[in-house]
């Protein structure tokens, strides 16, 4: 068996995601959407070493990084579009989801 | 020591990803394209997958065709070309295609045998923002690699190649292609690529399409040198280990289904623009599509190449082989028999 690739940067330290963070998608991100239901993103930088795939749920996470959405709004309308009640869960799974982009500088926080 | 080529692991994910349904049935648009900018070359690779300058020249894109399939990657936003030939360089007009391409922000590496590459080259190479180059190396030493490649101070000039790119900054890889001539120097080209500040070393095994199908007796490494191609690999891996990440075939990959099922996966993420502006599902195909001089990229991708592999001449052709070695006995044969084409 192979050992994995490693596809991002080396290790960033990334501080905390607050519930009223405003992340915006960073400068030199190309991004389009994909999939025959529009239903991902692919997005790439000159400091990624190989394009990244965003599944349905993350290429929403990403699309309201517009620096005007706070995390605490981008988890809400979450719970709303997918009809989830538990709102700390997804809570926590956008700011994971926001972190893994902060690390790989996809968004700025 | 990493297994398998970066586009074969990627490949690997996705395909797993597919089956897990997380992925879409298909992408709108290539990922990567491989761009063979021209059939002209300056060296005469006795493996060359290619079998350059074999084609009528005058039927190449112009610099204003190029442009345009540069326009059309653009607008369908592939995020990757890979420059290659024949021989990159010898495009008059590759400083103008790399330019492009980076005014519309897509990434480019540039793969050639580093035979045209000085000083100044380089610092344009690294002026443009090219991501990384890759620079042919078969051999340790210039006779071994001089025979390889079929001329004469080949060797030193693409040893000086790196040299320069290395000091414009630039991200620079070697590529060697394990033959018969050279198979026994790899350990000392690694050596080599440490000495002058190289972080990674590709090899693959020969793709059998080409001048290397032309030659495969000559040139295919016999089952007791493929062992010990892979005995040397691996006993490098653990001496560099650290030091130089070698990225290097499986010992299974011999068998075409195990290179076909990583490279082949669903959904397809890539294709290659042939120096005539048709299009290639694989090189290990013998077909191509449609003509960018006339037709675009989205129509191209969309018809025939998205699910490419789905598409019957290619099952067909696929499931005649059973190794790659197959490939030289094969009926129609990539790069050396008229391609079928399909528009």
């Amino acid at each position: 068996m192979s050992r994995p690739i490693t596809i991002t940067n080396k290790s960033r330290k990334v501080s905390a995601v607050s519930l009223r963070d405003k992340p915006k998608i960073a400068q030199d991100i190309t991004w389009r959407v994909d999939g025959e239901k529009d239903q991902i993103i692919i997005l790439h930088s000159p400091k990624l070493a190989l394009p990244q795939i965003l599944n349905p749920t993350a290429a929403k996470i990403f699309s309201s990084c517009n620096g005007e959405n706070t995390v605490k709004g981008i988890a809400l309308g979450l719970c709303e579009e997918f009809e989830k009640d538990d709102f700390s869960k997804v809570l926590a799974d956008v700011k994971k989801c926001l972190k893994y982009f902060s690390k790989n500088q996809i968004i700025q926080i | 020591m990493e297994k398998i080529s970066f586009i074969a692991e990627y490949s690997k994910r996705i395909a797993k990803l597919y089956q897990k349904q997380v992925l879409p049935k298909y992408f709108k648009a290539p990922i990567f394209c491989l761009w063979e900018l021209t059939d002209r070359c300056n060296l005469s690779c006795i493996h060359c997958y290619y079998n350059s300058n074999k084609m009528d020249q005058s039927k190449e894109f112009n610099t204003q065709e190029a442009l345009g399939i540069i326009e059309q990657l653009a607008s369908q936003k592939v995020f990757e070309v890979y420059l290659t030939g024949g021989e990159f360089f010898l495009r008059e007009d590759w400083e103008v295609i790399i330019e492009n391409l980076r005014g519309h922000n897509i990434q480019v590496g540039v793969i050639t045998n580093g035979t045209c590459v000085d000083r100044q080259a380089a610092r344009t190479l690294g002026r443009l923002g090219v991501k990384w180059v890759q620079i042919s190396l078969d051999g340790a030493t210039a006779p071994v690699h001089d025979h390889v490649r079929g001329v004469i101070g080949a060797w030193e000039k693409s040893v000086s190649a790196i040299k320069y790119l290395k000091e414009a900054g630039l991200r620079t890889h070697v590529s060697f292609v394990p033959t018969r001539y050279n198979f026994h120097e790899i350990k000392d080209a690694m050596k080599l690529c440490m000495d002058l500040g190289l972080e990674y070393f590709v090899t693959d095994m020969l793709v059998i399409t080409g001048r290397a199908a032309i030659n495969f007796a000559d040139v295919t490494l016999r089952p007791d040198e493929y062992e010990k191609f892979h005995s040397t690999i691996e006993e490098a891996a653990k001496e560099f280990e650290g030091k130089l990440t070698i990225i290097a075939p499986s010992r299974e990959k011999e068998i075409l289904s195990t290179y076909v099922s990583a490279r082949a996966a669903n959904p397809n993420i890539w294709c290659i623009i042939t120096p005539q502006a048709s299009c290639r599902l694989d090189l290990l195909l013998p077909f191509t599509y449609g003509d960018l001089r006339k037709q675009s990229l989205e129509y191209i991708w969309n018809k025939f190449l998205r699910q490419g592999w789905e598409r019957p001449e290619a099952v067909e052709f696929m499931s005649n082989l059973g190794t790659m070695s197959d490939l030289a006995k094969a009926k129609d044969i990539p790069y050396v028999t008229a391609d079928y084409h399909y528009q």
